[in-house]
């Protein structure tokens, strides 16, 4: 018998909160996100059949999380000065900034969503300009490891954003 | 090297575009990998496509920050994170209600989703149980029926909920609210268990019942008229009179207040409201309410409230509203 949502919650609720608060970068937000995903959980009237409950109860923590991270998103944007905006501005742009606030969210998701040794490497050669053989060095693992690392995470972000895309 | 040979269709390419792109950034990348790289995306219009991608994908992380202490990618540095909080005074009370939140998850939204019988949100609904016995459930109510030869018991899981019991002098008809049993004794009653300070409340209109706490040889029969309260470590409160039509009228969507705590009031209130009710400071709770208020409209209900009271009742979208001082 699968679990029933009463069991999943006592189980990973805790674990939820962490992988949610991770997912945004910031455990202050991981309670929060966690609730949302039982709310949305909650609301699948045929949930008892889903065949993967596990596997299903983390994807609906990561959309949380990418919602969570566009209404933030959306939040900040309420203090944008809109008087100093033309209209032409707001007509061009507001498709395009929507878009690519969305894609922003989810990258980080995604990013924090890879294990810690392959995140780490990927923020070192992107974000903080190390060369792969330096942090081959500084991580103490082969250089191809840090390409398989770097790959790996690309593909991940790449992916899922190729399933939020057209949301 | 990846982008080499093998171009079977799109995501191929597409992965041989994000190797290329790993491979310019190592940091050993020479003037040769670039002609390559640039020989490559040439070949074709969707080499070139899934070279954008790569591109795209990659120079668009550069609007991400990582925050130093954690490791974690952020959307915005961490300060101005903070100043988000004073523009979002509804996701601040969401998050400070959590721990409510838990509670609620485990009580009220799971049980019923496994129960024998459930009542939705906002309304009241009428069984008649093969027994003949009619049971009226207050909204957001949950209940399981277990009838066998010698017994008919229904547990009561979530809720509220009133019963008219068929006569069966055969088989006793036992309500259970835990390990709290209400025997019925020819009887119309109510059981609740949706009150925050007691296990249990039975109130009576016809005839009497007769209330087992747990592990207690001590049992109380209650007459009609009569309303009493089992606390959560199974002590029978004081017995109290009260008047059949107060305990009736939430079956006719009404609730009506006679120096009840706010805290009860807001119980009585929450499951015909489709979201959360939440009370900011508990010394709010304790406060008395008179009022007789329309349980279908529990917006107005709330407002109506705030009205007679030292407090302020403000509602975010449908789906929450936060009791605080005024």
């Amino acid at each position: 018998m699968s679990l029933t949502i009463d069991e999943l919650f006592r189980t990973y609720q805790k674990n939820i909160v962490r992988f949610a608060g991770r997912l945004i970068g910031n455990h202050e937000h991981g309670e929060e996100i966690a609730q949302n995903t039982w709310l949305s959980i909650c609301a699948i009237q045929t949930f008892d059949k889903v065949a993967y409950p596990k596997t299903y109860l983390f994807k609906a923590a990561r959309n949380a999380a990418i919602d969570f991270g566009l209404r933030q998103q959306r939040e900040r944007s309420r203090r944008v000065d809109w008087d100093s905006l033309t209209e032409a501005d707001v007509a061009d742009n507001t498709i395009a900034i929507y878009e690519q606030r969305r894609t922003l969210v989810v990258l980080a998701v995604s990013l924090n969503e890879l294990p810690a040794a392959c995140r780490q490497a990927f923020v070192m050669n992107k974000f903080e300009g190390y060369s792969h053989a330096e942090i081959a060095q500084r991580l103490g693992i082969s250089i191809s490891m840090v390409e398989k690392h770097i790959v790996r995470a690309l593909l991940h972000c790449r992916n899922l954003l190729r399933v939020h895309e057209n949301e | 090297m990846a982008g080499s040979e093998k171009s079977k269709g799109e995501d191929n390419l597409s992965e041989e575009g994000l190797h290329w792109i790993v491979r310019l950034h190592s940091g050993r990348a020479t003037p040769r990998d670039h002609r390559d790289y640039h020989e490559w995306r040439a070949r074709s219009a969707a080499h070139e496509d899934a070279a954008v991608e790569a591109q795209a994908l990659w120079d668009s992380m550069s609007r991400l920050h990582v925050d130093s202490s954690t490791g974690l990618v952020q959307l915005e540095t961490a300060k101005r994170g903070y100043s988000r909080r004073n523009a979002m005074g509804a996701i601040v009370g969401i998050g400070f209600a959590s721990a409510a939140g838990a509670t609620f998850f485990r009580t009220e939204a799971f049980k019923r989703l496994k129960a024998d019988y459930t009542s939705p949100t906002g309304h009241v609904r009428e069984v008649a149980l093969s027994d003949g016995t009619r049971v009226f459930m207050n909204a957001r109510s949950a209940l399981d029926v277990r009838f066998d030869p010698s017994f008919r018991r229904i547990f009561l899981l979530e809720g509220q909920a009133y019963f008219e019991v068929a006569p069966d002098k055969a088989r006793p008809f036992v309500a259970m609210v835990d390990d709290i049993s209400v025997v019925a004794l020819g009887t119309a009653f109510d059981v609740t268990r949706a009150l925050p300070g007691s296990a249990a409340e039975i109130s009576v209109t016809q005839h009497s019942v007769r209330i087992t706490p747990p592990g207690s040889a001590r049992s109380q029969d209650i007459h009609a008229g009569q309303i009493v309260a089992v606390d959560g470590s199974g002590r029978i409160g004081q017995v109290r009179a009260q008047d059949p039509s107060i305990m009736a009228s939430w079956r006719n969507g009404v609730y009506i207040a006679e120096e009840t705590r706010l805290a009860d009031v807001v119980a009585a209130l929450s499951p015909w409201y489709p979201g959360m009710i939440i009370c900011r400071d508990p010394s709010l709770e304790a406060l008395t309410v008179n009022a007789v208020l329309d349980l279908k409209d529990p917006v107005s209900s709330l407002d109506a409230l705030a009205e007679g009271l030292p407090i302020r009742v403000r509602h975010f979208s449908n789906y929450l509203a936060i009791i605080s001082n005024a």
